[in-house]
């Protein structure tokens, strides 16, 4: 019984999952903004920089012209845009502790295992400032476990929630 | 803060997680003669995260906490001023981050009887703030204040306003106006 649930709750706990946050300037007004331009962010991998994997920035682009397309913005080139987008992504390995729940005596049942586990976590982080003061209007931050953040589902699923949840989206009235 | 150590620990052990809370600790240089204070000017500090790469900084949560700093200390009766003018400079660095802490408990009567010592995982957020203010022309920290809180975050701008007033509620009062010295005009 122990082992069944200890396999049962390891196998939830090591399910892929992703999770966003937002942030945001409540006194921008995000009706005025109607197009943006891509700056290249940075990439890291257990927290060393990564520039040159051009894969990952081709998708995170990639990802980024869909999303914003799809929220109503224009892609403009960098200096004329309303709005920067860029962004920062990384994987990194975290130890952390994990629980199980104990058979029991008698009836009686209590959490006393306790191990550890490396779990791989992938990060995006998507900026959108105003264009020429660089001022951060909005930001979000993807997370997720046991998930290989290079991937293009990663990505496409990142990015497709984190965006569904900024305000700007090119429709503002004129 | 330790569970309970009863059947009702687990239920503690969760409240805990899901409730926010925040303390403040306040350090104080006894030695300042701190009615001399009239001005303050503000350097944002860093605001850091547990997250494995980030764009930029954070200058949505900088924002937050120097507006709030700005209306904690003009509530003190101080005045912002440039930075090589002010009396006071005011920085701070924040923090937020994943935390997790072993708990031990001990179950209590479950069909009447008592079961061996128990440990969990307690998961958290922690969002920790300090504050210093430091006299430039010393260049000593004259106070500071370090705020904790657990399940917030910089994100929320309620937080934020709370815990800055909480961390400076204590600060000194600038002297009235019609108490101040004018020391331009002394020979």
């Amino acid at each position: 019984m122990r082992a069944a649930l200890a396999i049962a709750i390891s196998t939830l706990a090591g399910c892929a999952t992703t999770s966003v946050k937002t942030d945001y300037d409540h006194r921008a007004d995000f009706t005025r903004y109607r197009t943006y331009a891509i700056r290249p962010g940075r990439l890291a991998i257990e927290r060393m920089a990564n520039p040159n994997d051009s894969l990952v920035r081709d998708r995170i682009h990639d990802a980024l012209r869909q999303g914003l397309a799809r929220r109503g913005l224009a892609a403009e080139p960098l200096g004329t845009a309303d709005l920067i987008v860029t962004y920062g992504a990384g994987a990194e390995t975290k130890r952390e502790l994990v629980e199980t729940l104990g058979g029991g005596i008698e009836g009686n049942y209590g959490a006393d295992n306790v191990w550890s586990r490396d779990v791989q976590q992938g990060t995006l982080v998507i900026d959108v400032l105003e264009s020429g003061s660089d001022r951060l209007l909005w930001r979000s931050i993807a997370k997720g476990e046991n998930q290989d953040f290079r991937s293009p589902e990663f990505i496409d699923r990142a990015v497709d929630q984190a965006l569904s949840q900024c305000p700007a989206n090119g429709r503002g009235a004129s | 803060m330790r569970a309970a150590t009863t059947t009702s620990g687990l239920l503690a052990g969760a409240l805990f997680a899901a409730c926010g809370s925040t303390s403040v600790v306040n350090q104080r240089d006894e030695t300042a003669t701190f009615d001399r204070y009239q001005s303050f000017t503000i350097e944002p500090g860093p605001v850091t995260t547990d997250d494995a790469v980030t764009a930029g900084p954070n200058q949505l949560a900088q924002r937050r906490v120097d507006e709030s700093i700005g209306s904690a200390m003009a509530a003190k009766g101080l005045s912002p001023a440039k930075s090589d003018e002010a009396d006071l400079i005011v920085t701070y660095s924040a923090s937020e981050r994943d935390r997790q802490e072993l708990v031990r408990g001990r179950m209590g009567p479950v069909v009447g009887t008592f079961s061996g010592t128990d440990l969990w995982v307690q998961d958290y957020r922690e969002a920790r703030l300090v504050i210093d203010v430091v006299d430039p022309v010393s260049q000593k920290v004259v106070w500071r204040s370090t705020a904790r809180g657990l399940n917030q975050t910089f994100r929320d701008p309620e937080f934020v306003t709370k815990t800055v007033a909480a961390a400076l509620e204590g600060f000194p009062r600038a002297p009235p106006k019609s108490m101040r010295t004018d020391t331009e005009n002394v020979d």
